[in-house]
């Protein structure tokens, strides 16, 4: 009996210790497995951080450039918050609180100079980035758009500042133009962000379909309207009623803000990054003041010359006193000046002299 | 006794297989952490050379130095008169262009018709360790009209720290 009991005892005691051991083993393996895992997300995330970092950078200094990106199935993440804004005024290094960042690994690339106008959220494979040059009139920066393939780009109008902007539009985005009768009947298509570029109509009378709206949610469905007459830009976001309300309007300078517009998810990201803008055209604009106050006080300029170099009356001093903060007044401030110093430049050309710009 | 003793020899057995198991697999961790170490820091030099390339990128396209004709830019032409602006810009934005251009240094020399030595442009941080690049450039001097070109080299020292 003894015997019996001891052997019971040690049979069950091995039982137990294999037990625990292999416990002990599995679990270790398993947590081996998930840091891995881990490990290995976060690699990609910051492989595409570094590639998109460098594709940006490329993409930004090319002009009027499209390319298509193939990239991880991901989430592109893009923040700009105009709130965050500083000037030269307040700041020696204005800039904004702008990111994006890739899906919820927490990766993410400070974008706090670089302008770039993209949908709040990116989903896919894809992503298309297109480049314009913003000249006022001088060449300043790239305005550099990202967008993906599951969003919809609908044009709605038939006069030529619709087609035109229609057919400027990159080829290879979803977009479509529509008269202002067929609109309301445009279907989602398997996107879920949709963007309503008006040029004639009223977006605050316009039926969104039902199809969109039930796939999408509101915050990705807006429009804009583009006043090419008054070059005025007008935002509107979409409300629980399933109408569109105006958020604001605003002036532009050149098609290329227009763009961005149409690009940029909601108000605050447009003004967000073009107050960046903003900050680089006044750097330029007073880089080019010197420039030209260097000529028109160089003893080998002719006399010929020296009235178009003569900084306030060619319009650059109001340029640079105007291109601080980002406000409408300013814009058209910019706006005069910039048709002074174009033709301030012209002139230079016709009088044998060096440019302004 | 004796079967007591062959119980203890199996149960010593068991264990020593243990150990010699968990002293493989730990040997195994250490020299893969090891490699991975190692590919972390070959990974983080190339993202390095990849930044002084960016970093460089941006200077050749930069519109305060880049020539101009009304909106056309011209592609590694570099204004003197903007140059020289903007020597004096940098130095009083020199927070801004430190996070355009990072820890860099722009030097530029003429080369031809006349050969000056470097003359810098911008200094940002420095360090002893850094990646040069040297991108061919034409000079244009725009006074006296109609103006005059010179072959130029611009470096661009991106530095490192680490």
């Amino acid at each position: 009996m003894k015997k019996s009991k001891k052997a019971a005892i040690e049979v069950s005691f091995n039982w137990i210790f294999v037990l625990i051991a292999g416990g002990v083993i599995l679990l270790f393996f398993i947590n081996l497995v998930g840091t891995q895992k881990e490990k290995s997300q976060m690699n990609i995330a910051l492989t595409v951080k570094t590639e998109l970092k460098s594709i940006f950078t490329g993409a930004t200094l090319s002009q009027a450039r499209q390319l298509d990106i193939d990239i991880p199935k991901t989430t592109l993440n893009f923040i700009c918050d105009f709130t965050t804004c500083t000037d030269f005024e307040e700041s020696d290094t204005p800039s904004c609180y702008s990111e994006y960042s890739i899906g919820e690994t927490g990766v993410n690339e400070k974008t706090p100079a670089q302008i770039i106008f993209a949908p709040s959220e990116l989903f896919g494979k894809k992503i298309l980035t297109w480049t314009l040059s913003w000249n006022v009139p001088f060449y300043v920066t790239n305005f550099l758009y990202i967008t993906g393939t599951d969003v919809k780009y609908i044009f709605v109008g038939s006069s030529d500042s619709a087609n035109n902007f229609y057919n400027k539009f990159p080829e290879k985005t979803n977009k479509y133009l529509r008269t202002p009768n067929l609109a309301p009947q445009e279907e989602a298509d398997g996107n879920h962000n949709f963007k309503f570029i008006f040029f004639d109509s009223d977006p605050t009378t316009f039926t969104v379909s039902d199809e969109i709206i039930s796939i999408a949610n509101p915050s990705n469905i807006n429009a804009v309207k583009i006043d090419t007459s008054s070059k005025q830009i007008s935002f509107y976001y979409f409300t629980d009623d399933h109408t569109f309300e105006l958020e604001d309007y605003i002036h532009y300078l050149t098609e290329a803000e227009a763009y961005a517009a149409i690009f940029s998810d909601s108000y605050n990201f447009y003004k967000c990054n073009l107050q960046k803008a903003f900050n680089r055209l006044h750097l330029i604009s007073t880089l080019l003041k010197v420039r030209s106050e260097t000529l028109y006080n160089d003893p080998q300029t002719p006399s010929r010359c020296k009235g178009t170099y003569d900084i306030n009356n060619n319009g650059l001093t109001t340029i640079v006193e105007n291109s601080i903060t980002f406000f409408d007044s300013n814009i058209l401030q910019i706006s005069n000046s910039a048709q002074t110093l174009s033709i301030s430049n012209r002139d230079t050309q016709e009088k044998s002299c060096a440019l302004i710009y | 006794m004796k079967k007591n003793k062959k119980a203890q020899m199996k149960m010593g057995e068991t264990i020593a297989v243990l150990i010699v198991f968990f002293m493989i697999l730990f040997f195994g961790i250490f020299f893969y952490a090891n490699m991975e170490r190692k590919s972390f820091q070959s990974r983080l030099e190339k993202m390095e050379e990849k930044k002084s390339i960016d970093v460089a990128q941006t200077i050749s396209f930069l519109p305060e130095l880049k020539c101009t004709a009304e909106n056309i830019t011209k592609t590694l032409c570099i204004d003197k008169l903007k140059l020289d602006a903007f020597k004096t810009l940098a130095s009083e934005r020199t927070q801004y262009y430190q996070s355009v251009f990072s820890n860099t240094m722009i030097e530029i020399a003429e080369i031809y018709p006349t050969s000056t030595s470097y003359e810098t442009v911008y200094e940002g941080t420095t360090s002893d360790q850094y990646f040069s690049t040297f991108i061919p450039v034409s000079i244009f001097y725009p006074s006296p009209y109609p103006g005059r070109y010179g072959i130029g080299l611009l470096r661009i020292k991106y530095y490192t720290f680490k």
